[in-house]
């Protein structure tokens, strides 16, 4: 609980500084995250404070993660399988490509360091952290792991 | 001395035929012989007559004996109504005076010895009525003492929540003391199916009772099913088809059941039987078999309350860690939860090496606080959010929300030193304590409580495999 609060409030705090929110927004979308649970980016996104891009692009440019657009990228399945779907799934995360000992995976959080800590875990590589929006990676994760667990 | 001479002279003392004797020689012979002298001395010779003294004196004799005859025939009447009194007295109250007469006052004393035996014979008898009647009274507080005794052990058994099953045995057991039953029978209802089956049973027969069963089609589940007692006896039948099909199945020729009820619903049926010729059950039986069908419904409802309590409870009561049901329901929340938060959740499975022969050697008490002391020490070594539990004797688990499988296996590695490390300084090698471990994860491992727990018992048994003392995550 309270390693999730810091990234959130990094999070909302990073969107304040580059403008994109107000104060009073935030608050108010931290109000609802008490009340109903759920990530904050997502409840920005949900209340029309921020768009998805904005999100990404904050986070790109504030930890210097590099931001992919997944609409227009094809994904070897063979790749897609080295994570498992309900650790993509629950990750919000894609692996997308596989050079060597180095995995390339997109997630919407990139400070989620467990996540990507447990894609080494299972993957045995070293991963590479793109930036997408969720509503990409819930596509792509649709697309690749359809039916899957 | 003066008093005793004239005690043995006077008429006071003595017994009748002595008093007989004596009222012989004063009243009749000396007079009669001093009436004799003067008569053959004075009187006849005036007129010419001279009678010999002898014959006077035994003219006399003869007169005076013919009297004192009389007197004794009334003195022995008198004398056989005092021997027959007295052998009244003495308890013989059957016996009737023989009376020829009762004209004289002799008569009537023994008509009056006759009447006052017969009050005292009549009074006799009904003290013994009274008597056997009181026996009786006894005899039946007897029994009430002895069916409140069987209550109050029942209610006591209830209480102490030993296993329902004996409750229910006890309580079977103890309704065959009520009238004169040799066997005393438990049916329960099925729920779904309406079926009675034998669950328990009491008496010489009870092998061949355990075996019935009463199927819904049957016209005896019905009539068990009334709402009322199935009373079969020598005055209470039922249909000869359904009487007939119970004595084949219960091989009682009499048979008293009553319906066991929970929260207005028949669970059950209470019964007790014998084979007596022209047997009747009385009202109070059936009062008191009552009583034993309600103690049958305090079990059941007792035991159910009771598991119902077991599974509100959520500590183990020796370490005071939160139990294996808790734990597990916790899990799956927290996983929900992990997943809502797009987080991860790890689940830990200690086991204590080798403690068996470690309670073996050193005893429940030794043992206990072994577990005391490594349940502190996991409970010191987690953070607020973690939660630690026993989930088997010597088995604990660790619920670690936000922490993936390198972070739970940087902690258990950790918990797992220091319990190797808090026995390091016993002398003896049987006292050192380790453990083993299994990790796994959510969502890794898994998206259910269930797949989690599986992996991380599946990890513990590799640990103990490979030499126990040692964390296992994957």
């Amino acid at each position: 609980m309270p390693a999730r609060r810091v990234i959130n409030k990094q999070l909302g705090e990073l969107l304040m500084e580059r403008g994109i929110i107000t104060e009073e927004q935030l608050d108010k979308a931290l109000v609802i995250q008490q009340k109903n649970g759920g990530l904050i980016g997502e409840i920005l996104v949900s209340l029309g404070f921020a768009k998805e891009e904005d999100i990404a692009q904050a986070l790109t440019g504030q930890y210097g993660f590099p931001y992919l657009p997944l609409s227009n990228y094809d994904i070897d399945p063979e790749v897609a399988n080295i994570v498992p779907a309900r650790v993509a799934r629950q990750y919000m995360l894609m692996p997308i490509d596989k050079i060597g000992n180095n995995l390339t995976v997109a997630m919407s959080n990139p400070l989620n360091v467990q996540a990507s800590e447990d894609v080494e875990l299972i993957s045995g590589c070293s991963v590479q952290i793109f930036v997408s929006t969720s509503t990409d990676i819930k596509k792509a994760i649709e697309k690749y792991y359809k039916g899957k667990e | 001395m003066a008093k005793n001479i004239t005690n043995s002279l006077s008429l006071a003392s003595h017994g009748l035929k002595y008093k007989l004797k004596i009222s012989f020689y004063l009243m009749s012979i000396l007079p009669l012989l001093v009436c004799g002298y003067l008569v053959s001395n004075y009187i006849l010779p005036r007129f010419g007559m001279s009678i010999d003294i002898a014959l006077s004196l035994l003219i006399s004799v003869v007169i005076a004996f013919f009297g004192f005859f009389v007197i004794k025939e009334v003195f022995d009447r008198v004398l056989s109504v005092t021997s027959e009194a007295r052998l009244i007295a003495a308890g013989d109250y059957s016996r009737k005076l023989e009376i020829e007469d009762t004209v004289d006052e002799v008569g009537d004393l023994g008509e009056s010895l006759n009447l006052l035996t017969q009050q005292i014979r009549s009074n006799m008898d009904e003290l013994k009525g009274y008597g056997e009647k009181t026996t009786q009274i006894n005899i039946e507080i007897q029994k009430r003492v002895m069916v409140l005794s069987s209550l109050l052990q029942i209610s006591s058994v209830i209480s102490q929540s030993v296993k329902l099953e004996d409750s229910l045995k006890l309580i079977v057991e103890k309704s065959r003391l009520l009238a004169n039953s040799d066997s005393a029978y438990l049916l329960f209802r099925e729920e779904e199916r309406g079926s009675f089956y034998m669950k328990e049973a009491d008496g010489p027969d009870s092998a061949l009772l355990m075996k019935v069963i009463v199927s819904p089609k049957e016209e005896l589940n019905k009539a068990f099913n009334l709402n009322k007692p199935v009373v079969i006896d020598s005055e209470n039948t039922l249909e000869k088809e359904t009487e007939r099909a119970f004595f084949e199945k219960f091989g009682l020729k009499n048979s008293l059941a009553l319906p066991v009820y929970l929260k207005g619903k028949i669970i059950a049926v209470l019964g007790v039987g014998n084979s007596q010729p022209q047997f009747k059950y009385k009202k109070e039986e059936m009062e008191l078999l009552d009583i034993f069908a309600k103690q049958i419904a305090i079990a059941i409802e007792n035991d159910t309350l009771l598991r119902r309590v077991e599974k509100l409870e959520i500590k183990d009561a020796l370490t005071g860690l939160y139990n294996d049901v808790f734990i597990r329901s916790r899990l799956q929340e927290e996983i929900k939860r992990a997943i809502t938060y797009q987080r991860p959740c790890s689940f830990v499975l200690f086991d204590i090496d080798n403690f068996k022969p470690y309670y073996e050697n050193f005893g429940s008490l030794q043992a206990e606080s072994e577990l005391k002391k490594i349940a502190t020490l996991m409970k010191n070594s987690v953070t607020e959010i973690d939660r630690v539990a026993r989930v088997g004797d010597d088995e604990f688990a660790m619920l670690l929300p936000e922490k993936n499988k390198r972070q739970a296996l940087d902690m258990a590695e950790s918990i797992r030193k220091k319990i190797e490390y808090s026995s390091n300084e016993e002398a003896d090698p049987r006292k050192k304590v380790t453990v083993s471990a299994g990790i796994s994860e959510n969502p890794l491992d898994g998206v259910e409580a269930r797949e989690l727990i599986d992996k991380a018992e599946e990890l513990l048994k590799l640990a103990k495999a490979n030499g126990k003392n040692r964390v296992v995550a994957f």
